[in-house]
């Protein structure tokens, strides 16, 4: 089970956040906190160092692109190697619905870059990795 | 690209151009309110959709912007697919399944479940696998199950993903659509197909038996995958849909697990997944690692494991730090199944293991911890231990420490090295380590793994030794500065001369002097340690000692109070105190006769003389049967009662006053039964205050008392002996828990089970094995002792508590070693004879108590026999009654469901940690002479319950409640006449028995381990000194030091038991005086007010103001009295008040105040229940002018606040309310 997802700058600022648990668990405050907190242990990290971590219980796989940190935290039942590959599916694919994505974009279309997460991910599970499918219900909603 | 207003984008631009986060948030919090603005205008209608971004924007950036919500549900009722879609997106962001909006938003995906556009119907769909909840399944279950024939595969697969939200939430639910799952494993679209493996995950992890029919499916899907028959879009990297791979293959590993037929169906496709791999690709080693898990997983084949083997080098040997991470994963798989695999690859594990990288360090050591046997356990832990020293992470560590611990239990190669190891564990793991792990190393060394005492003094020395040196350390753990106290305070003895008890005493007083913030309770641990090192120490205690302990006899903490103020006490006998604290004897045994046959002459002469005899639970069941009510019944009477106070009346009859007025019904036990004595009338009247007012409580200590206790009161006292037991279970004492099976050092017990042995006590001296068999037959027959029961969470919070009070309220299928809990807890719920016949039957085990006692008669001269029993026959009149009234009172909490509540928090051990209550520690040094002390009543137990966390100092230093009723106010003589007359017995007691009633004192209360094992003071303690001082020649009792006190409270009470004749009287019911208010001021001024009404339009009003903070407080008092109301203030012994303005005098920090209030008359025009006095304080603390007026209200009509739970809860009065209500309801009791 993935249990969040969150794009966080290296500055700790989250730029998209997607949680799997009930939204009670944990407030928005401290979402908030917590989204800064796990940035700031990987960027503790060194390039060398594996894409990795546990925190609180969840094994966290973290990839870096430019200034944006992808992070998915997971249970241990998770392929931690494919929720690394998920991470750059994603990004694959976000790159491929706006043209070289960059931080601007996901800002300025944050209901787009939730879609296409939507789209790959439910209930904590991995339904879709083919792009021509994630993005077509979003390529729908900006013709209509 | 849509088009963005200006005002969206310079947000978005502010915020990416934030530098900090302080920035960002201001620019959020600026958002906040401008969205609350605009949200408002009317044009907003139009940029909604820019709207929900702008509020989705602020709760990720950690703002919330709740009153948006209804925003974002409305725009999911918009036409225009983008606005619904974003509609429902903000609205699965900011709601939760419980949300009060969702009801609104239910009728909406409804209706688009049902549109035309399969889009709509995916946005819906992917708003209900967010937040649809329980309750609202079946408001939209049959829509989603349609869409599951819908012709769009988008649509198929985020019903079946609704469907899998409903089975994890609710599997009920979806029950009748299970097989929608199965057959989405035949549906022609991939996306459909790989959808549905998720539900069937779930399903076959509950039930892999259920699901193996479809593993050839499986087994063809996934050939058809790696065989790239799939769409090409569906690649990866090269890959064949690999996550549909993974996901298949974690299906395969569930249900070919344990299954060879079902795991020789897999073998093949597994194999040529592997091989078909790319390993070019990061994702072709994700699938070969899920390969290789599954192969570790399902019933083994070798061929596939070599294979296996193989490709985990690949991972471990790679440069790649992330390969390599999985690689030490999966060969901790593979060890699971063959450990040889692990030795091929030792260097790079030992590689691995040296890395700076701690997640690969970490993941390292976990496969060590699988590789590890008795061989290679010292290197394994070292290793572990190293990490633990280097890390910060609290959830690293208490993963290791749990690690090392399970290691070091399992393969300890040397007892030196588990206690090496162990100190290390305590050293860094600090308060992360649990607490058995403490008690089960006191226990190694307590009982001496070898069985030669030569060899277990050695590890004793060793132990002790090596506490000697790590303590003084700065910043050590609590937990060694506990388990090292304690070895230092049993076995210090065996360092000597090396290191002279002297050398050792000077080092705890030291590490007495420090602060401890973990737990409360090291400091106890150290001064008993001092105390039993003192009592060896032939030169006695040195002077700065006994200073040191001295100052802490006034420490807020009860526990620690009580230790100190022992310790006062014992100092005063030397030799006394060497008999009550025998070196090494923390594992003897004690033998006890259950019979009682020692009472058989005494009862006797109680029956005769007019006493009822003790009727057994069938006979009581017959006898009082029609008087039985419900529970229901119960609690409609114990709610607030308007009707006007009865008169106290003087009895006719020989009659228990509680029986004639007592609104609640009263359980007819026994004890009252023997209460109803002509005798014991007046005496009820006498001592029914007495019996829950602490100062004259003294030296009785609960558990020590049964002995001289009247057979006739016996059940009723022994509930005493349970729930005092229980208290003492969160006070630092030993827990002997049995650990985890397999356990080398958690098998064997230290001692032979005594059956004997009192209930309260008896896990203390029951094998550690032993006990959880104990706890089941007990807590069967409903005879668990408490202290076992209690024992698994030593520290279990009040909402768990709470939460355990539901549980048990609720009685369906409880752990059985909670059974005690829920008896607890039952006879609030039983009818009323029924929980008589629970009472009984509880106390009737609880009688074993008496055994100790029934020793010490058969073995002592005639003459002590002679002494005991006048004990008995002088104070059984009193206790009697004591009892009596007790048993009312406990009716009253029994059958009043809110308080049944606080009695079963009671049972839990966090709550009544503080073993026998401050009352019994503070009034200690003043008054020692009470008889009716050594009968251990039930109130006094009530009242150590009740004031169990409550700093003892407030007793110590003021007239607290209690002295409302031996200082009447003139103008209410009537009500206390009798109280003032109260304890007539005290002074005729001759001073043998005073002593041995402060010994049975001490030495019960005496140590951290009092209730649990190993400990010479605790259980063995007390026996040891009960027979010591029934057996010494009297004129060696008679010189042990008469604590009487020389002046006090006591002394008003005995001067006019001589000048005033006793008044035959009842007193009036307990319902009738209230705890009207209480509030705590954040200087930490505490004030309770307490009303009493006198039956004659008279209330009395008592506030008592108490100083819990940390500096000393100048109060003053104005009191607001409504207009029409008459008061007087004041009244023997507290302060008259002129004007209205009464100044306290300077409250030192635990120090309290009084004042009494006379409202003579309430205006006929005010409806009482609404009358309220105020007072205002005002606060100054050191002089500073630091002021603060605080308006209390006092409803004097308002019932007690414990008696409504929601009033007194956790989040109004803060955690450390929680020993405030138990204080309440003993100063409830003390009015009455």
């Amino acid at each position: 089970m993935i249990k969040f997802l969150i794009v966080v700058n290296k500055q700790g600022q989250t730029r998209l956040a997607r949680y799997y648990e009930e939204r009670r668990d944990l407030t928005v405050e401290e979402r908030s906190a917590q989204e800064a907190d796990i940035v700031r242990r990987c960027l503790m990290r060194g390039e060398q160092q594996c894409s990795f971590l546990e925190y609180k219980g969840y094994n966290i796989a973290y990839r870096r692109y430019a200034s944006l940190f992808f992070i998915v935290g997971a249970d241990e039942d998770e392929n931690e190697l494919a929720i690394l590959e998920l991470i750059h599916a994603l990004v694959e694919t976000l790159d491929r619905f706006f043209e070289n994505v960059c931080e601007l974009d996901i800002m300025s279309q944050l209901d787009k870059a939730h879609f296409i997460v939507d789209e790959m991910i439910l209930n904590g599970c991995v339904v879709e990795t083919n792009k021509n499918i994630i993005l077509e219900p979003i390529n729908v909603l900006d013709k209509s | 690209m849509s088009s963005h207003s200006r005002e969206f984008m310079d947000l978005v631009r502010a915020i990416g151009d934030c530098k900090s986060k302080q920035e960002e948030d201001n620019i959020i919090l600026k958002e906040v309110v401008t969205l609350r603005q605009r949200l408002t205008e009317r044009d907003s209608q139009q940029k909604m959709r820019e709207m929900c971004m702008r509020m989705m924007y602020c709760e990720m950036l950690g703002h919330r912007v709740e009153f948006g919500y209804i925003h974002a549900v409305n725009m999911t009722q918009r036409t225009s697919l983008s606005e619904k879609r974003t509609g429902y997106l903000s609205a699965s962001l900011f709601l939760d399944s419980d949300s009060e909006l969702l009801i609104l938003l239910v009728n909406t995906i409804q209706r688009d479940l049902k549109s035309q556009n399969p889009w709509e119907i995916c946005a819906a769909l992917s708003a209900v696998t967010r937040l649809i909840g329980i309750d609202t399944i079946p408001a939209v279950l049959k829509l989603v199950k349609d869409c599951m024939s819908h012709k769009e595969a988008h649509v198929r697969k985020k019903a079946i993903m609704a469907l899998h939200r409903f089975l994890e939430i609710s599997p009920s639910a979806v029950e009748d659509c299970i097989d929608v799952f199965k057959r989405s494993l035949s549906d022609r679209d991939p996306s459909v197909m790989g959808a549905g493996l998720c539900g069937l995950l779930d399903l076959a992890k509950k039930n892999p038996a259920g699901y193996t029919s479809i593993v050839p499916s499986l087994v063809v899907i996934l050939k058809q995958i790696v065989e790239h028959r799939l769409p090409r879009d569906y690649d990866y990297h090269r890959m064949p849909a690999p996550w549909l791979q993974t996901k298949i293959l974690k299906l395969l590993a569930v249900l070919g697990h344990a299954n060879q037929k079902v795991s020789e169906e897999m073998y093949e496709v597994l194999r040529e997944t592997m091989a078909r791999a790319d390993l070019k690709t990061t994702i072709g080693y994700a699938v070969i690692f899920e390969c290789i898990k599954t192969i570790t997983k399902i019933y083994p084949q070798p061929q596939l494991l070599a294979l296996a083997a193989e490709n985990t080098s690949l991972f471990i040997s790679s440069e790649n730090r992330n390969l390599r991470y999985i690689g030490v994963d999966a060969l901790s798989a593979i060890v699971q199944v063959n450990m040889d695999y692990a030795k091929q690859h030792q260097m790079v594990v030992i590689e691995c293991l040296e890395d700076n990288d701690i997640t690969l360090k970490y993941k390292t050591l976990d496969l060590l911890f699988r590789m590890t046997n008795s061989a290679n356990v010292e290197v394994v832990v070292s290793r572990m231990t190293n990490f633990l020293k280097a890390t910060s992470d609290d959830f690293l560590i208490k993963d290791l420490v749990s690690k090392i611990i399970a290691l070091a239990e399992k393969y300890a190669p040397s007892n030196e090295w588990y206690i090496q190891t162990m100190n290390t564990v305590f050293e860094q793991g600090g308060d992360l380590v649990p607490a058995e792990v403490a008690h089960n190393l006191m226990r190694l060394v307590a009982e001496g793994p070898s069985g030669s005492e030569e060899q277990d003094n050695e590890l004793r020395r060793y132990a002790t030794k090596s506490y000697f040196k790590l303590l003084p350390k700065q910043n050590t753990s609590d937990r060694l500065i506990q388990v090292g106290s304690w070895s230092l305070g049993e076995y210090a003895y065996l360092l000597s001369p090396e290191i002279t008890l002297n050398a050792v005493v000077d080092m705890m007083c030291d590490l007495l002097q420090r602060n401890y913030y973990q737990d409360r309770n090291t400091k106890s641990y150290i001064v008993s340690a001092i105390t039993k090192l003192v009592s060896q120490m032939s030169e006695g205690c040195p002077e700065s000692t006994r200073a040191l302990i001295e100052s802490y006899t006034r420490a807020r903490d009860p526990g620690l109070q009580q230790r100190s103020l022992e310790l006062m006490q014992l100092m005063k006998s030397p030799e006394f105190m060497r008999r009550v604290l025998p070196v090494d004897a923390s594992c003897e045994d004690i033998e006890v006769e259950e019979g009682l046959p020692f009472l058989d002459s005494f009862v006797q002469a109680a029956v005769i003389s007019g006493a009822s005899k003790y009727m057994s639970e069938a006979e009581r069941r017959r006898a009082f049967g029609t008087h039985e009510k419900t529970a229901v019944q119960q609690h409609a009477e114990s709610k607030l009662r308007f009707d006007a106070y009865e008169k106290p009346q003087v009895p006719s009859a020989p009659r228990l006053p509680s029986a004639t007025t007592v609104t609640q019904p009263v359980q007819q036990s026994p004890v009252m039964q023997a209460a109803e004595t002509p005798q014991s009338v007046d005496m009820n009247a006498l001592f029914a205050g007495l019996s829950s007012q602490s100062s004259v409580q003294s030296l009785q200590a609960a558990p020590a008392a049964p002995p001289s206790q009247p057979p006739s009161s016996t059940p009723m006292m022994n509930l005493d002996l349970s729930l005092s037991g229980e208290e003492k279970q969160s006070e630092p004492a030993l827990n002997l828990l049995g650990r985890k099976d397999g356990g080398k050092w958690g098998s064997g017990g230290y001692s032979k089970a005594n059956p004997a042995m009192a209930p309260s006590f008896a896990p203390s001296s029951t094998p550690a094995n032993d006990i959880a068999n104990r706890l089941h037959s007990i807590s069967a027959s409903a005879t668990l002792p408490p202290a076992a029961a209690v024992r698994k969470e030593p520290a279990v919070d009040t909402h768990k508590q709470q939460l355990a009070a539901s549980i048990f309220g609720g009685l369906t299928e409880d752990p059985a070693p909670r059974g005690e809990n829920r008896s607890e807890n039952m006879l609030s719920d039983l009818p009323d004879t029924s929980k008589d016949a629970e009472i009984a039957r509880r106390l009737q085990r609880e009688g074993s108590d008496f055994l100790r006692m029934s020793e010490i008669m058969k073995e002592a001269p005639p003459q002590a026999k002679n002494e005991l029993l006048d004990i008995f026959s002088s104070g059984s009149k009193p206790e009697v009654v004591n009892a009596g009234k007790q048993t009312q009172a406990l009716d009253n909490i029994f059958s009043t469901p809110s308080v049944s509540k606080e009695v079963d928090l009671l049972s839990m051990p966090a709550q009544s940690s503080d073993l026998l209550g401050p009352d019994l520690i503070s009034t200690a040094p003043t008054s020692h002479v009470d008889a009716t002390s050594i009968y251990g009543d039930v109130s006094q137990t009530l009242s150590s319950i009740y004031s169990s966390n409550q700093p003892a100092s407030i007793y110590a230093a003021s007239p607290p409640v209690a002295d409302l009723l031996s200082g009447p106010p003139p103008s209410k003589p009537s009500m206390f006449d009798g109280l003032s007359t109260q304890p007539s017995v005290a002074p005729s007691l001759p001073a043998a028995n005073q002593t041995s009633s402060s010994s049975i004192y001490s030495s019960n209360l005496m140590g951290p381990p009092t209730t649990t094992a190993p400990s010479s003071s605790g259980l063995f303690g007390q026996m040891t000194l009960a027979e010591s001082s029934t057996r010494a020649p009297a004129k060696e009792i008679n010189k042990a030091p008469s604590n009487a006190p020389q002046s006090g409270p006591f002394d008003d009470i005995l001067v006019s038991k001589a000048s005033q004749p006793k008044v035959k009287t009842t007193m009036g019911l307990p319902s009738d005086s209230y705890l009207s208010s209480i509030h705590r001021s954040s200087s930490g001024l505490e004030v309770k007010a307490i009303s009493k009404s006198t039956g004659d339009n008279h209330v009395l009003l008592l506030t008592h103001f108490c100083n819990l903070g940390d500096e000393d407080l100048n109060v003053d008092v104005a009191y607001l009295i409504p207009s029409g109301l008459h008061c007087s203030y004041g009244g023997d012994p507290y302060p008259a008040i002129t004007g209205d303005v009464a100044t306290l005098p300077m409250l030192k920090y635990g120090a309290a105040a009084s004042h009494l209030i006379t409202v003579m008359e309430t205006p006929k025009t005010a409806d009482p229940k609404n009358l309220e006095i105020g007072f205002k304080l005002k606060i100054s603390k050191n002089g500073v002018p630091e002021e603060e007026i605080v308006q209390v209200p006092i409803n004097l009509f308002s019932y007690a606040l414990f008696l409504q739970p929601k009033v007194m809860s956790e989040q109004e009065f803060g955690a450390s309310w929680a020993p405030h209500r138990f204080l309440l309801v003993k100063s409830w009791a003390g009015l009455t």
